[in-house]
């Protein structure tokens, strides 16, 4: 405890060092010291409207650089009406035991966040309106959502479990999780998946009006449509699905990308 | 203890009974006044009421006079019976001032909720010294309304309004779902913090008033019929660390010169406006 303290106490003089330099649209650094440096972390940013930056770094700490928009804030005077240009904001970051969860007061202000974290780590992220999530360098398993806007992946070594409505996801993957499936899904944009060429993977393509393009040979297997029952105190909910099911490079691990209007693209690298 | 006791203590009982139907309940109202002797121009009174609104108004020095109006009720005698034990109001006075909860008077919370349905609704009507500082609240079903006093006022009420008239300085006036009216008798001179969520906030303030605001506001409209402007704030930070939990809190308030400033005023609410309006 008494390292921990020593670390908490270090990072936040760096950090009330930097504050005054905190105006509204300048990036502000926080220095988060870990429970446990050196070990696995879990991220969570849940924002309203945000551009979201993760990289993995060698390090031991997590440093995040933030920018939040200005807002304006119009006050009826007796001489008229003016704009205030800051609207006000708060946002915490809570770190427990290499746990660290980043929260906004959802106001409107688009918030842009670079996270540079240790590069085993689990991450939780999620926007709304106007986003951007863009992760790189990661290993660990990933919960991305931004449901009106794109979500990037590159050098990705787990599991990714995506979903936008309106926008593409693209994921670029070191190596994939044996145990976890990954899934890619949106409602109108595109899906693509690049693979390293001597990965083994099953891919099960849903798409109801797009194309699906493969630089990959497939081995498209003999499939039967999924009838998913759930009961409950609500009734009872069948769901029926047909997929395509594909392997490559013998199979592997299921990757599901499911989209209703965009193509699906799967990708070699080398 | 200096207490003078009135002794009009007046109990009105009506017991209502309804056995073996679903509306049953049991009601005992009970109204008394007491009035406490202080030897203090600036006597302390403090409320926490539950369920009833609180109004406190000046009279003479040298005494705070309290009159409630108690309504105990319960849905059935079996519960009528056990809530004395864990709803009650705790009474204490001294030559400084008096105290009013309602509740476990040992704070054991938990306990309401073995006497389920159970209330202890009381309206207090407060005379005090007219520079007495004032810390009152409720919870629900009633409103706080204080007016006249010089001393520095706190109010609180959780779901309905408060109001606060004519007086100098403030402390803490705040609603979570009610709205608050704040008018000064004279500029005030020291900070003060005044919230609500849902509610408006509407601050009258003598012409010529200086402030300066912390405004925390989240969907509502802001207006002054003061000269007003913008008024540059350094970022809240702060850093706390509890059972090994390292927080860091960043907080930006939009900055509100009022006239040529004065005292900081922290303003929030959610979903209500801000008003700053000048005393005809």
């Amino acid at each position: 405890m008494r390292t921990f303290t020593l670390r908490a106490t270090t990072a936040l003089t760096l950090f009330l060092g930097l504050a005054p330099a905190l105006a509204q649209s300048d990036a502000q650094l926080i220095s988060i010291p870990l429970s446990r440096p050196g070990e696995p972390i879990e991220l969570e940013i849940d924002i309203l409207s945000a551009r979201i930056e993760v990289i993995g770094e060698d390090r031991e700490d997590a440093l995040f650089e933030v920018t939040i928009a200005e807002g304006q804030r119009k006050i009826v005077t007796p001489s008229g009406t003016q704009t205030l240009t800051n609207a006000g904001y708060s946002l915490e970051v809570d770190e427990h035991d290499n746990s660290i969860s980043f929260d906004t007061d959802w106001r409107k202000n688009r918030v842009s966040v670079v996270a540079r974290i240790p590069q085993r780590a689990d991450l939780d992220l999620s926007t709304i309106e106007n986003g951007e999530i863009i992760v790189t360098n990661i290993s660990g398993n990933l919960e991305l959502s931004n449901v009106n806007g794109p979500i990037t992946a590159s050098g990705i070594s787990g599991s990714v479990i995506a979903d936008s409505v309106s926008d593409f996801i693209d994921l670029s993957f070191v190596a994939i999780d044996d145990n976890n499936a990954s899934s890619l899904e949106t409602v109108s944009g595109n899906l693509t998946v690049r693979l390293p060429a001597k990965l083994g993977a099953q891919i099960h393509l849903d798409t109801s009006q797009g194309e699906i393009f493969s630089d990959f040979e497939v081995d498209v297997q003999t499939s039967k449509p999924t009838v998913i029952r759930n009961d409950n105190d609500n009734g009872s909910e069948v769901k029926i699905e047909s997929v395509i099911i594909a392997n490559i490079n013998g199979g592997g691990s299921i990757i599901r990308m499911n989209t209703l209007s965009g193509d699906i693209n799967i990708r070699k690298t080398n | 203890m200096n207490i003078t006791l009135s002794a009009a203590i007046t109990a009105l009982v009506a017991l209502v009974l309804s056995a073996g139907t679903a509306a049953s309940s049991v009601e005992e109202q009970t109204n008394w006044t007491d009035t406490y002797a202080v030897n203090t121009t600036t006597p302390h009174l403090q409320i926490s009421n539950i369920w009833g609104g609180v109004n406190v108004r000046t009279g003479k020095s040298g005494q705070i006079s309290v009159s409630a109006v108690e309504l105990r009720s319960a849905p059935d005698q079996e519960r009528f019976d056990r809530s004395f034990e864990s709803i009650r109001l705790d009474v204490k006075a001294d030559s400084n001032g008096v105290s009013l909860l309602v509740g476990d008077p040992n704070e054991r919370w938990h306990r309401f909720n073995e006497c389920r349905g159970c209330r202890l609704d009381i309206q207090f009507e407060i005379l005090v010294p007219p520079g007495a500082t004032v810390d009152v609240g409720t919870v629900m079903d009633g409103r706080v309304d204080i007016e006249g006093v010089s001393g520095s006022v706190s109010a609180s009420n959780v779901n309905g309004p408060v109001r606060v008239g004519d007086i100098q300085e403030c402390t803490s006036i705040e609603s979570v779902n009610g709205k608050v009216d704040v008018g000064f008798a004279t500029s005030p001179l020291s900070d003060c913090s005044i919230a609500s969520i849902n509610g408006d906030i509407t601050l009258d303030v003598p012409e010529g008033t200086g402030m300066d605001i912390k405004l925390d506001l989240f969907n509502g409209d802001l207006s002054s019929q003061l000269t007003a402007g913008p008024l540059e704030l350094p970022a809240k930070i702060e850093h706390t660390m509890e059972n090994g939990h390292a927080q860091y809190r960043i907080q930006q308030f939009t900055g509100l010169r009022i006239g040529a400033g004065g005292p900081t005023y922290s303003i929030s609410s959610m979903n209500g406006d801000v008003r700053i309006q000048k005393q005809p």
